[in-house]
């Protein structure tokens, strides 16, 4: 098994239970992260409820372009990084850095994109500050939580691409086997972060339309 | 060694280790202390999860006497009906201080994050926790997180209390909320990363031979706090962010004027307020374990229970939180499924309080320091808990809500209980961290101050609460002045039961007389290894064969009246001189 070719730091006696202990690591982080989005989603939902008609006007002029092409890019950077992690632990340390790569692009285009629908929302009068377009007094709740889940999702693809650059850095060195179980732990992250985009994407750009 | 083997002396777990101690009072030996370097950055830059406790301890340490500083000046401040010091902004600001600094930079981390990052390699048989540099970043978070809140509580001030709730700390206040709300959401990552490092620790590193039944229950305590740290903690960051989103973008989501609801910000912020307080008093109850047991040299009653009551209580603890909001208009239905959960998740707190209690029948217990605040603990909590029970039925609870009864309630819980516990778990533990043993007389005179200390300055706030005497103002009718002046002179006794062993500690570490390994003479595999332990904890990990707290064969209690030899007095064993 490749597991075993990882670097033994203390205070680990074996590769795969150093192994374990990362994966089980972040999988514990992730629950906790899920329950940091939950808390907007639970928020989102109440006033939704209590909402109906401002909040599905709101949702209206959210751009669905954008939104979908951006799902679409970290649909992908997420098989590119899955096909990075599977191949680093069948020992192809080149196939592995190609998807490192493909998968920092794409997240690098998902924040361009995400940068060009911020500026068109604000040309739109979408921040719900003294100009808000709309009239629905609740619809400026609905963009506290666009604005307020959008950036906090894009923070967390900020800590993502970081990641992804370590492991570009660490390729670049030829130390990427060595540290497969690194592969493994970011490719975890990127996943949470892109389902979480999905429940945003569905939660904000179609429900209602 | 000079402790005669009792016949219930614990087998040690790995002969080696016990070989490797130092030769009694022997000058300060090679340790975790001298190890890796004397040098400041040793320090900062260490992944030692023993380094790291001290680190923590030291920190913490800090925030308790500036959180007891505010709650000082308050306490002088209300000697009298108009307040002696000052003006209402700044007692609202000072009360803000005192409760912030307490909750998340005291009371969370206080037994986890020292002792628990001492002990917990240590008793499963670990060299470190299971992501050292984890660790060591958890405490830079902090650090961090927390001076920015205290640069904003001094600089600043805050006068929203510790609850943060809007619309106040959105729209009205004037005062340094964001940047105190900032410091709190990231100390909670610290929390998070903490949690984390202890489960996979738990679960990945436990030496062989070490099941899961069969590990000590502070590490159980450890495991069900760190499990509410993961998934409670994130809330709090969530309500504290959509706070920081509104104060500073102007993202309206908590205002009432355009259809926002700040109730939910209290559903949020509850949602982990309450479990916080199984963060503070679940390793307590570790704590307490450890020591009832030693002190009575019995094995726990009812192991298994006393597992699962944990586990109940992190698990429930999660379905209560509505208990904080019975007057804020919630349907009487809901009312009345957390006032019947609030009332479940006091069983199981019952159960461990009657197994201690348990524990003790047919014990041979000695009163040593540790002892006599496990003692003030199991007294101090049973009151705190039952008043619990009381504000858990809503009409009581609609009578004294904002009352000074609920502060002597959380205080009874949080302070009561979980500081004294904390104490006791330093006292115990000191010989162990520091190779020294501390001054019994002394360290007993300041367990029994704290006691009355606190009784003379919690018990006429019940009184004064039941009265009707409200919570958060700087001054208050002439007709409660009595239990006010009581309450403030048993805070002024309080204060220096705090700071005793402040001193004594001190003193022990330069004068104190030099531990054994065991000198209590527990069982536990942190008590194998040399007092203080080696930088790598064991020469060669453990087996463990045993349950733990065998202090005597199973079915038979150790024969009444036949006192095994404990040295001069009941505190821990001294060396003889030779
Ligand atoms: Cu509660």
């Amino acid at each position: 098994m490749s597991e075993a070719s990882a670097t033994l730091h203390e205070p680990f006696e074996s590769a795969t239970r150093q192994r374990e202990a990362l994966t089980f690591g972040v999988w514990l982080f992730l629950a906790s992260e899920l329950l940091l989005f939950a808390g907007m989603f639970l928020g989102y939902a109440v006033y939704r409820h209590d909402h109906p008609s401002a909040f599905a006007e709101a949702g209206r002029h959210v751009n669905l372009l954008f939104g979908t092409i951006n799902t679409a890019l970290l649909m992908t950077s997420s098989l590119s990084l899955s096909v990075a992690s599977r191949a680093i632990d069948r020992d192809k340390p080149g196939l592995s850095e190609i998807g490192v790569w493909i998968t920092l692009g794409l997240g690098l285009l998902f924040l361009i994109v995400k940068g060009l629908e911020y500026r068109e929302d604000l040309d739109e009068h979408l921040w719900p500050g003294a100009t808000f377009a709309l009239h629905a007094p609740a619809a400026r709740i609905f963009f506290g939580f666009y604005w307020t889940m959008t950036f906090v999702h894009a923070c967390h693809m900020t800590i993502g691409l970081g990641l992804l650059s370590r492991l570009v850095w660490l390729a670049r060195r030829g130390r990427l086997r060595a540290n497969n179980d690194s592969v493994e732990a970011t490719t975890l992250y990127w996943h949470l972060v892109d389902i979480i985009w999905a429940l945003v994407f569905a939660c904000l750009y179609l429900v209602g339309r | 060694m000079s402790l005669t083997t009792t016949p219930g002396e614990f087998p040690t777990a790995d002969p080696d280790a016990k070989g490797a101690r130092p030769a009694d009072g022997a000058p300060m030996q090679q340790s975790f202390w001298t190890d890796g370097g004397q040098t400041v950055w040793s320090w900062l830059g260490t992944v030692d999860h023993k380094r790291i406790a001290i680190l923590y301890a030291i920190s913490i340490t800090a925030f308790f006497f500036l959180g007891g500083a505010a709650a000082a000046l308050i306490r002088i401040h209300l000697f009298t009906p108009h307040g002696l010091l000052f003006s209402r902004d700044t007692y609202n600001k000072l009360f803000t201080l005192h409760g912030v600094i307490m909750v998340w930079f005291f009371l969370v981390p206080s037994i986890p994050s020292t002792l628990g990052n001492f002990l917990l390699p240590l008793m499963i048989g670990a060299r470190d926790m299971a992501f050292p540099k984890i660790n060591l970043l958890s405490w830079y978070v902090f650090v961090g997180g927390a001076l920015l809140t205290v640069i904003a509580l001094l600089a600043g001030g805050v006068d929203t209390g510790w609850t943060f709730y809007p619309p106040f700390s959105t729209i009205y206040s004037n005062s340094a909320v964001t940047l105190a709300a900032v410091g709190v959401f990231v100390v909670g990552f610290s929390s998070i990363l903490t949690g984390i490092n202890f489960i996979a620790t738990i679960h990945l590193l436990r030496a062989p031979g070490m099941k899961w039944f069969r590990l000590p229950l502070f590490v159980w305590a450890m495991y069900a706090t760190s499990m509410v740290m993961i998934l409670a903690t994130p809330v709090l960051s969530t309500s504290l962010l959509l706070i920081i989103a509104e104060r500073l973008f102007g993202m309206p989501i908590f205002d009432a004027r355009i259809g926002g609801d700040p109730l939910l910000f209290q559903h949020l912020f509850w949602f982990y307020s309450h479990p916080a307080v199984y963060i503070m008093i679940l390793p307590a109850m570790g704590v307490i374990s450890e020591i009832v047991t030693v002190a009575a040299r019995r094995k726990v009653f009812g192991y298994a229970f006393m597992v699962y009551a944990m586990i109940a209580i992190a698990v429930v603890g999660f379905m209560v939180w509505g208990h904080h909001m019975f007057v804020s208009g919630m349907s009487p239905y809901a009312a009345l499924v957390f006032s019947f959960l609030s009332f479940v998740v006091a069983v199981p707190s019952a159960i461990k309080v009657f197994n201690w209690t348990a524990t003790l029948y047919r014990g041979q217990i000695t009163f040593a320091a540790p002892m006599m605040y496990a003692l003030g603990f199991l007294g101090l909590f049973t009151i705190g808990g039952l008043t619990g029970l009381m504000l858990a039925s809503v009409p009581i609870d609609v009578h004294v809500t904002d009352t000074y009864f609920v502060v002597a309630h959380f205080h009874y819980i949080m302070v009561g209980a979980s500081v004294s516990a904390f104490f006791g778990g330093l006292h115990y533990w000191w010989p162990k961290i520091t190779g020294r043993l501390y001054p019994e007389g002394w360290a007993r005179f300041a367990a029994i101050l704290m006691f009355f200390g606190f009784n003379f300055t919690f018990f006429p706030q019940f009184i004064m609460g039941y009265l009707g005497m409200p919570r958060r103002y700087a001054e208050y009718p002439a007709e409660f002045q009595l239990y006010h002046v009581m309450s403030s002179t048993g805070a002024m006794v309080l204060a220096v039961a705090y700071l005793l062993p402040l001193f004594y500690f001190a003193y022990s570490l330069r004068f104190g007389e030099v531990a054994p390994a065991n000198p209590w003479n527990a069982t536990g595999l942190e008590w194998t290894v040399p007092s203080p332990p080696p930088k790598h904890n064991f020469d060669q990990i453990p087996h463990v064969e045993n349950d733990p707290y065998e202090y005597h064969a199973q079915g038979h209690a150790p024969e009444h009246g036949k006192s095994i030899h404990r040295g001069q007095g009941d505190g821990p064993v001294r060396t003889p001189p030779t």
